[in-house]
């Protein structure tokens, strides 16, 4: 039996506007070592497609909405590939210790490159209502 | 939840598990329970997990209604020995539907169809 896809839809993104900020959660679970963003609340209906080896989008079948994020390896691997997201670890409810841990598994080189990333975005923002 | 999967290995499900791993972010599976054990009992296809060399993910094509939408459900079990018996016993760590099998899993197993 070949294996199948059952996305039949083009599932939309929404827009900023249509979300409620106080319905937005973060939630990481360190059983499973997931992140999970749901910007609709926890409750709407999810089936999960993968976009990538770790990430994930959460799509309810009913609105063919994007509802949320499912990251996996968030500590283990995400975080130390991606470190500009180590500060969000926060925001997931994750112990101060494992942030630690895993900001000492992050290559200088890799951090400095998130760092300079970061300054140019700063830079491109203020140049943009500078010349404005 | 305690079954045998198809080649008759033990597998657990704490309420840990059930509660904190699937139905906190996996709403849809809210008396859907039952499902997870057909899957593990009848799956349709077994893959390697790609993080985990321990870990093995069972995928059975299911229905959650309403509406009515076909997708895999996908069981995410890891295998431990026991300690004291030698017995080779899964630990279901979470379970979510999922559009089809991840890209980068190698399936170890599928049905086949006559």
């Amino acid at each position: 039996m070949a294996t199948q896809n059952f996305l039949t839809f083009q599932p939309r993104v929404p827009e900023l506007e249509e979300v409620d900020i106080n319905n937005v959660e973060f939630r990481y679970t360190k059983g499973t070592d997931t992140a999970f963003v749901h910007w609709f609340g926890r409750e709407r209906h999810a089936i999960i497609l993968d976009i990538d080896d770790h990430i994930s989008v959460r799509i309810d079948p009913a609105t063919q909405d994007i509802v949320g994020l499912q990251i996996e390896a968030f500590m283990e691997w995400f975080v130390v590939e991606h470190p500009e997201f180590l500060p969000v670890a926060e925001q997931f409810g994750v112990d101060p210790m494992d942030i630690e841990a895993a900001r000492r598994k992050i290559e200088p080189q890799r951090a400095k490159v998130a760092a300079l990333g970061s300054l140019l975005d700063q830079v491109q923002d203020s140049l943009q209502s500078a010349v404005a | 939840m305690r079954c045998d999967d198809r080649w008759s290995q033990p597998i657990v499900l704490t309420d840990d598990s059930w509660l904190n791993h699937i139905l906190a972010d996996h709403d849809i599976l809210d008396g859907n329970g039952h499902l997870i054990e057909e899957t593990l009992v009848d799956p349709d296809v077994v893959a390697y997990d790609r993080d985990h060399s321990n870990g093995e993910n069972y995928y059975r094509v299911v229905s959650f209604p309403p509406p009515e939408h076909e997708s895999y459900l996908k069981v995410c079990v890891r295998f431990e020995q026991n300690q004291t018996s030698g017995e080779r016993v899964g630990i279901v760590v979470t379970a979510y539907p999922a559009f089809r099998i991840k890209r980068s899993e190698k399936v170890k197993w599928q049905r086949r169809t006559s």
